[in-house]
Formats: structure tokens, C-alpha cells, sequence
């Protein structure tokens, strides 16, 4: 009995050492996709800035006739930047985090966790906005 | 008594998978909608006498982006779909591994697309702005 016992505990041992090493490549890919959504969040909001810039061009040029707000592409870019910037954000605390638990406690700590399911499903958020956002224009300008 | 601290990690687990389930759920319904949408454009494009080729192209291009988009979605909900681990199971290592390589591959198409979006935007960004500077 003793024998499967220490059998036991070694699998474990094994199986603890791989899942270290997997969360430390968890933890690394998280932070190389925080910058990419990064990017992503600021590229948006930078294009939101400058539809809005625009628009109060126009205004102080009194361009009455050319002045209207372009408010589809301002809710995407603007909406999907922020939501981008938010994901970043939360998967670049999940990354840090995670590789500081794995060096600390060689396991990984239920605050951790929680920020693990607030960064992926804020990846689901900012896909499924910028995917159906786009369709819904596709389908309104029947391009 | 067992706090939720004490508790072996693969129990623990059980939210993060609720919560890939549900990542994974919303980005396989985008992929649906633009599936049905490609498919719309690719019957128009034998209606229309103008332009015909264009919503074949287009309705092609849906495809395949929806197709890059639906590896991660895909991913996710296998990782969900995963068995409770314990010290007799092998899935244990299986969840880490699929939950890194979902995020490999979204590093891939954001790598390109947020390189793009950043370029697009600073660039249209600063033209803008300093065209108001240039009072232009």
C-alpha cells in the first residue's frame, strides 16, 4: 500500500511539474496578446479621436452642408478601442500575476483565477462586438 | 474546514472554464452569423448581373476570416468541455495546454490585426491633428 501511495504522489509530483510549466506558458503568451490588444484598443480609440476631430473641423469652418457625425464607425472604433484596451489591460495583470504565483507558490492563487475569467471573457466580449458590428454594417449598406 | 484557498487547483478551475465556455460560446455565434452571411453574398453573387464577382470575392473572404476566427472560439470550448482532474486522471495537463495554445493562436491574428489597426489609426490620427494645427 505503501509503494502505490509513493506512486501516487510521485504522478502527482510529475503532473504538478508539467502544469507549472504550462501556466508559465499561459502566463507568457497572455502578456504577448495584452500588447497586441493594446494596439488594437489604442489604434481604435485613436481613430474614434480623429472622426471626432473631424467633425468639429467642419463645424468651426461653418461646413454646415458637410457636417454630420459619423456615429457607426465612431461606436465601433471608439466602443471596440475601449473594449480592447480593457481586454489588454486585464490579460497583461493575468500574465504578471500568473508568473508570480508560479515563481512564489509554484501554483497559482485564487485572486489569480479571478482575473484569468475577467481577461477571457472580456476576449469574448471584444471579438463578438468587433465581428458583429461589422456584420450589422455589412448587412444595413448591403455592400 | 476547507476554505476555498485549500481547495486542489483543478476545483478551482471550474469558473475559468465557465468562463471560457462563455468566450468561446459568443465568438462560435459571430462565426455562425458570418458564415450565413458569406453564404448570403455567394447566392446574391449569381443574382446580380453587376458586379457579381465582387460578392463572390467578398462572400469568400467572410469565409476565411470567419474560418481564422473560429480556431480560438473552437478552443476555448474544449477547454471548457474538459473532465474534473484528480490524482487517477490524465486531463489534468490537457486544460494548461489548450488554454496556452487558444492564446497562441489569438496572438496570431491580433499580432496582424492590431498591428494594422495601430498603424491605420496613429497615422489618420496625426494627419488630422495636425492638420487643425496647421489650421489647414
Amino acid at each position: 500500500m505503501d509503494i502505490l501511495d509513493q506512486d501516487i504522489e510521485r504522478d502527482d509530483n510529475e503532473l504538478h511539474n508539467t502544469q507549472v510549466v504550462q501556466i508559465k506558458g499561459f502566463a507568457t503568451s497572455a502578456k504577448i496578446l495584452s500588447i497586441f490588444f493594446f494596439l488594437l484598443g489604442i489604434g481604435g480609440v485613436l481613430l474614434a479621436t480623429t472622426i471626432v476631430l473631424r467633425y468639429r473641423r467642419h463645424l468651426n469652418r461653418n461646413w454646415v452642408n458637410d457636417t454630420t457625425l459619423d456615429w457607426e464607425p465612431l461606436l465601433l472604433f471608439g466602443i471596440g478601442g475601449i473594449l480592447g484596451i480593457i481586454t489588454g489591460w486585464l490579460l497583461m495583470r493575468a500574465g504578471i500575476k500568473g508568473a508570480r504565483d508560479i515563481r512564489e507558490l509554484r501554483n497559482i492563487s485564487t485572486p489569480t483565477l479571478a482575473i484569468w475569467n475577467s481577461a477571457i471573457i472580456f476576449i469574448g466580449l471584444t471579438l463578438g462586438y468587433i465581428a458583429l458590428y461589422i456584420l450589422y454594417l455589412i448587412v444595413k449598406y448591403e455592400i | 474546514m476547507e476554505t476555498e484557498k485549500d481547495k486542489p487547483l483543478h476545483q478551482r478551475l471550474y469558473n475559468t472554464q465557465k468562463a471560457a465556455l462563455a468566450s468561446g460560446l459568443i465568438i462560435i455565434l459571430s462565426s455562425i452569423f458570418s458564415f450565413i452571411i458569406a453564404f448570403i453574398f455567394i447566392i446574391k453573387s449569381s443574382q446580380v448581373e453587376f458586379l457579381s464577382e465582387f460578392y463572390l470575392l467578398a462572400g469568400i473572404l467572410i469565409i476565411l476570416m470567419t474560418t481564422i476566427l473560429l480556431i480560438p472560439g473552437l478552443m476555448f470550448l474544449k477547454f471548457a468541455q474538459n473532465k474534473m482532474a484528480n490524482s487517477n486522471g490524465t486531463s489534468i495537463n490537457y486544460r494548461f495546454n489548450m488554454l496556452r495554445n487558444t492564446l497562441v493562436a489569438l496572438c496570431v491574428i491580433f499580432g496582424i490585426v492590431g498591428i494594422l489597426a495601430f498603424i491605420g489609426g496613429a497615422v489618420l490620427f496625426l494627419e488630422e491633428f495636425t492638420r487643425n494645427l496647421r489650421q489647414y
